[in-house]
Parts: structure tokens; sequence; C-alpha cells
């Protein structure tokens, strides 16, 4: 509730506080993306690029975090060379940013870990879609109860990582 | 509009929306196990690219062996079929997902490569499916 | 993102209840529709019912029997173990069918009487008789003329060739006898129905052919192409027309011999439909008399029967698939199950009994769809007979639909299937009508 200031440019501070939460993020996601995946299930991931995501969202606001949000999903595409995780990671991550702000709106900032597990399961559920439309399979929906249950226990994790990190941040910014 | 009011209705979306993670939970965990205990053996595997059918593996022991399906675009996933069932053992995706989901040989999971855009299919000939109910002559 | 950040909050939260009550909903919907979809994706979902499915396979009516029945546990019922006695139920029924009324082959079933009733004065055919190992002892429903003479048994064993052709020529010209038969109820109900088609179609379907397939034996251990001598020798003694039905009563000239042989296996099927109706924990069933169709019933699963109809060109593989929902009766005549090949040409059992030759119309196979067995098995025959154009006018007086395939593996089908039926052999082609 500290740094929201209306102003048509974007001061050095936000600016330099954005470029380190985009860079929080993608290393966060390279470093994920790297490690064997425990549970062999494709979309079943930690997802903790979305706690930058929730921390942007509840102090910067929709716009900055949605700013961050596509900066990470896009160089991240780039750096894994793979375009066609773009169409995924997109999907997913709008449709999950798309709902997490709309609450994050509703509850006034309370509430971040439902916030956030309801963002996981419209991740997931954006990504089962573009599954379905790019094998053309069916089959892809066999996987939809293990993408939501994963999605409710890395969506509760990381938002409890991210509730924790914003209460620890707002109490360093308001007694300085 | 009074802070009362506004508290309330904060309350009733919280509790709807407690409510539905609540039911998806339950619905996950008792469509996994359904999943689990329904599994069966296949019989046979077909293997989807982006959608089509290319290919149809017997599982019987018929067909083992190795054999790789490339794409257009110089992907490729190399599948194995032995013992009643078939894997993925190397695949120019950079996850390598289909690789780790190993063996199936059951009905139950499709082995996926997303980035290839490949479904592996585990299917049971267990009349149900293309078999006709009865034959005229 | 500007717009979204000036939306005043109140507006926000009274949009979001009912939007999120909305998704909510939405999700729970989504979430049990694909657990639906989860047991029929896997294919694993066949056992989580009361529906029990049991198969039977045996031989009956000279032919292979198949037949799976859908029990339902759960519907109470007055016999026990309902399944089996219902597989078992269905083989002594058609056995008995066919050993006390349809057989030509068994002397004690009522046509094996009517025809050694009337065949006595002139011997014929080629010792087919003497496949008779019936236990004769076994006494019959039927009722006959037993004052003319009977032992039959003996008489046709010896039958001679040579003098046959004669012995019938002499008979004929004298003045034909007519031997008067009363029958039972079952058989005077479907010789109603057959002579009812037999004069719908010209003829294309005669149940006097009796004769002509015993000479062509086509199907039978001696198989050959008789005489035109032969045959001209024979044919007098076919002919729907000269027999004659009031009530129970038949009218048979003296040296015919009737053949249900096109229409029995579809009195069959009807035989098996009424007898499902009795049992009471059957819910639905798919009965196949070598290879005409009774589907009865709703399969518990709710999908559609799926008939396969065979390749008439490649005895493992399928033409097509028709999907028939409830209770329906297929059956299809083709000139690929029962024939020889001499001299290049094929020779089928299906008789023209204008011609005393094989059916040759043009058509190799015929699959007629309807609400009854004897119908769809008498039609298949008579349209295999008339050829595609002229059967289409029979087909539509008994409000029966076909699948006509020709020689040139074109595949006709009437409006009726044309949605239900998927051709899947690729050398057929539907041409465009």
């Amino acid at each position: 509730m500290t740094t929201q200031k209306k102003s048509p440019h974007m001061s050095t501070s936000r600016l330099v506080s954005l470029a380190l939460f985009t860079a929080l993020a993608l290393i966060i996601h390279t470093v994920e993306a790297s490690l064997v995946n425990l549970i062999p299930i494709p979309g079943v991931k930690p997802g903790l690029a979305n706690v930058i995501t929730l921390i942007v969202l509840m102090l910067y606001g929709a716009g900055d975090a949605f700013l961050v949000l596509m900066l990470r999903i896009v160089l991240s595409a780039v750096f894994a060379g793979q375009i066609i995780f773009l169409a995924y990671s997109l999907a997913g991550g709008v449709l999950c940013f798309g709902v997490m702000a709309l609450l994050c709106r509703a509850f006034r900032k309370k509430h971040i870990v439902l916030t956030s597990m309801f963002g996981a399961v419209f991740h997931n559920l954006g990504q089962i879609l573009v599954a379905l439309l790019l094998t053309g399979s069916t089959a892809v929906l066999i996987y939809v109860p293990f993408l939501m249950l994963s999605a409710l226990v890395t969506g509760a994790f990381t938002g409890m990582a991210a509730q924790f990190t914003v209460r620890k941040l707002t109490k360093i910014s308001s007694n300085p | 509009m009074k802070l009362k009011d506004k508290r309330k209705d904060e309350q009733t979306l919280f509790v709807i929306l407690t409510a539905t993670l609540i039911i998806i939970a339950i619905a996950s965990v008792a469509g996994i196990a359904h999943l689990y205990l329904g599994r069966e053996a296949g019989t046979y595997a077909e293997i989807y690219r982006n959608g089509d059918l290319i290919r149809t593996v017997s599982l019987d022991g018929s067909e083992d062996g190795v054999f790789t399906i490339y794409g257009e675009d110089g992907s490729f996933n190399t599948i194995e079929v032995s013992g009643g069932t078939i894997a993925v053992t190397d695949a120019s995706c950079p996850d390598l997902l289909c690789v780790h989901m190993g063996a199936t040989g059951s009905a139950a999971l499709p082995i996926v490569c997303l980035p290839n855009g490949l479904v592996i299919q585990v299917k049971t000939d267990d009349g149900t499916g293309d078999e006709p109910d009865a034959v005229s002559y | 993102m500007i717009l979204f950040r000036k939306i005043p909050q109140r507006y926000l939260l009274h949009g979001a209840v009912p939007a999120f009550s909305g998704c909510a909903v939405l999700c729970v919907i989504v979430f049990l529709l694909t657990g639906c979809a989860l047991p029929s994706l896997s294919g694993a979902g066949s056992s989580d019912s009361d529906a029990d499915v049991q198969t039977l396979t045996s031989l009956a009516m000279g032919t292979t029997l198949t037949a799976t029945f859908y029990t339902d546990a759960s519907i109470s019922s007055t016999d026990d173990n309902t399944g089996e006695y219902t597989g078992e139920k269905v083989t002594s029924l058609l056995t008995d069918l066919e050993n006390d009324v349809l057989s030509w082959r068994v002397e004690t079933s009522e046509i094996g009487q009517i025809n050694a009733e009337a065949a006595v004065s002139c011997v014929a055919g080629s010792g087919q008789y003497s496949e008779s190992d019936a236990g004769s002892e076994s006494d019959t429903d039927s009722v006959y003329d037993s004052g003319s003479e009977t032992d039959s048994d003996l008489a046709y064993d010896s039958g001679s060739e040579t003098d046959s052709d004669s012995t019938c020529d002499t008979y004929y010209e004298t003045e034909p006898e007519v031997y008067e038969i009363t029958l039972s109820d079952t058989l005077a109900s479907y010789l109603t129905e057959i002579l009812d088609v037999s004069l719908n179609s010209g003829g294309a379907l005669d149940p006097t052919v009796g004769l002509l397939s015993q000479l062509w034996d086509i199907g039978g251990s001696n198989p050959r192409i008789p005489s035109e001598d032969e045959i001209a020798a024979v044919l007098p003694f076919t002919g729907y027309e000269r027999l004659s039905l009031s009530g129970n009563l038949l009218s048979v000239p003296a040296g015919m011999a009737l053949d249900l042989g096109a229409v029995g296996k579809g009195i069959g099927c009807d035989a098996v439909g009424e007898l499902l109706e009795a049992e009471d924990t059957v819910t639905a069933a798919v009965v196949s008399i070598g290879g005409s169709i009774l589907t009865w019933g709703t399969k518990p699963d709710g999908t559609d029967w799926s008939v396969a109809i065979r390749d008439p060109r490649d005895e493992d593989g399928y033409l097509g698939i028709l999907k028939v929902t409830g209770t329906c009766y297929i059956s299809t005549s083709g000139d690929y199950e029962k024939y020889f090949i001499e001299d290049g040409t094929r020779y089928c059992h299906i008789l023209d009994p204008e011609t005393g030759y094989p059916a040759d119309s043009g058509l190799i196979s015929v699959t007629v769809v309807c609400d009854s067995g004897l119908l769809s098995d008498a039609l298949s025959t008579a349209c295999f007979v008339l050829g595609y154009e002229d059967s289409l006018s029979l087909l539509s007086l008994y409000g029966a639909e076909a699948i006509f395939v020709d020689e040139d593996k074109n595949v006709y089908v009437t409006d009726g299937l044309a949605d239900i039926f998927t051709l899947s052999a690729d050398e057929y082609t539907l041409p465009e009508s």
C-alpha cells in the first residue's frame, strides 16, 4: 500500500524495482525449469515465478504486474528457445493474471493465498485448453484432475510465500 | 455503500471461492483415484501427432522394438515398445517430460509431449471400442 | 490497465460476487463433465455397475449362433442365474424350431414331413435325405395327413439320378396330384408372410425351390452344375403360386419340395426376440444366427448397436458399420457365403426361381434392415435375385431399408440408412445418387 503513485511517467525507483522483480522472476523461472521434475506430468510444476507476479500485484498494482509478467514470459521463452512454450505460458499466464487481478481488487489485497490458488487453477486450465487445441486430442483431459490438484498445492505455496514477502516489504517501507 | 456491506460481500465471496476450491480438490482426488483403480493393461497404443493418428502399435509383443517419429520441424520422439509397455526413450523437446514419464502399459494415463504435440494413448481391446457388436453376412 | 484501475472497488465487488459464483458453478460443471469423460477416455469404466454381460457361442439351426446378453442384476427376477438360462433357452428354442418346424433336412420337422408327403411318388435329388440321423422317435406337434404313404426314410437314400428325370417327367404328364396338409399355427403364419413376399416380389423369393437347391447342392457335400435337362425337369415342381394356403390348410402339388433356408435364420431371430421379451433381467441383447442379426433393447452404456457388414470379397473384412438404435433385424444375402467356382464362374447358393440358375442380378451383397427377422431375411434374398432397381419398390412396400453392393463394388444405400451407415472398406465406392 505504499508506492502506488499515479504518475504518467515511471519514476526511477519504480523502474528499477520493476526491473529487479522481472529479473528475479526470470531467475526463478529458469532455475525451476532446469530442475528435474519430480512429478513427470506435463504442466505440473511449482510455478514459483508467480510469487513475483503476486508481490508486484500487491505492491504496485495490476498494470505493473502485467508488465512484469509479460516481460518474464516473453524473455523466458526467448531464453528457452521454444516458441511453442510461449502459447502455453501466455494462455496460462494471462488467465491466471486476470483472475488474480480481479480477486486482488475484490478482496482489497487480502486473502493472498486464496487469490494465488485461484490464479494457479486458471493458469492450468488455460494450459489444458491450449494443449487441447494444439494436440487436438481429448486424451489430455485425463490430466485435468492432476493439474487441478497440483494447482491447489502450488497455488497455496506461492500464495503463502507472496504473503510473507509482502508483509515484510510493507513493514520495511513503512518503518524506514 | 457502507463499509459493513462491503465486508459482508467480501466475506460471501471468500466463502464461495473457498467452497469452490474444496470441491475442486475433492473432485480431483476422486478423479485420480478413479483413474488408478480403473486402470487395466492395454493391448495396443495409438500414437497421435498434432491430433492425427499416425501409428497404432500392438503391445502384445508382436511389434516390440524401437522406432522414432519425426516432425516436419525436425523434432523427434524415440519410442520403445517392449514387454507390454510403451515408453519415450529420447526426444528433442527441452523438458524431456515425455521421457521422464517412463513406460506405461495401462490405459489410465497417456504419455504426452506437449512441445512436439505428441500423444501416446494406450487402449484396450475390450469390444467396447472399434469392434462391432455383431457382423452380418 | 488504466481503465481497470478506474473501476470503483464497490462496483467490482458487487459484480464480482455473482461473477465468481458463476465461475464456481462453471468450474464444478466442467469438472463433473471431465469426470464423466474419464472412464470412457481411459476405457476402464465397465466394471462399476450392476450391468452384466454374458456371451454365448453355440451351434443352432445348422449354423453358428453367437449372442451377447446384457443383464441387470438389480432387476428382481423369478429366475435365478438368468444369464445362463437365457443362453440355454435360446439354444434349445432354436434347435426345437429347426427340428420341429423348419428344416428340410430333418424328416420329423413339419417341412420335412410336407416334403415327404408330396415327393413320395417322384424320386428327386441326390440323396440329401441320407443325412438324416434325426431321432425320429421324438414326437412333434405338427399335424399332418398320416393317411398317405410315409415311409420316406429309405425311399430317398437310394434315389438314383438317372431315372429320376424320367420318373418326374412321366409323372408330370399325368394330372398333378395335390396333397393337403394341416400346418401348425406357427408354420402357417410364417408361410403366410413368406408367400406374401413371394407374391410382391414376383417370385424372386420362392419357398418351393427345394428340388432346385437339392439339385445344385451348393453349400452341401456334393455341389455340381446340373445339366439344362435336369433343371428343366425340376422347374415344373417349383412355383410358389402353385402352393395354396387357406387357414392352416396347405395344398402342395405332388413332387414339390419346400425349402425355407432363405428365411430360417430370420425366423430364428424373431423367435429369440419373442423369448427375450419374456426375460425380465435381460435389458439388451445382440444375437447373430449365422449372420442374421437381432439387436434388442438398448445397451447399458446407452450407445447405439454397431453392426458390421461383411466385406463380400474379404471374409475377415468389413464393408462398413451400421449404427442402429434399439430393436432391429438385419439380414444379409450375398454370393460369398456358400458358393463354388467352376471354370472361373461363381455359382452362389441363392437361386433365381425363374431360371433355376444362381441369381445373376449384378449384385454381390444385399443387407436389409427392418422390424422383422423373417421379413429382413426374405427381402434380402428377394432383393438379391431382383437386382437394385427392382428392389426399391419392394422394400418401400414393407418399410424396409437396404444396402446393396454390385459387382463393380459400388455401394447403394437407401435413404433411411444413409446417415447411420459408414462405409469403411477402401475398394468400395458410394456413388452420388
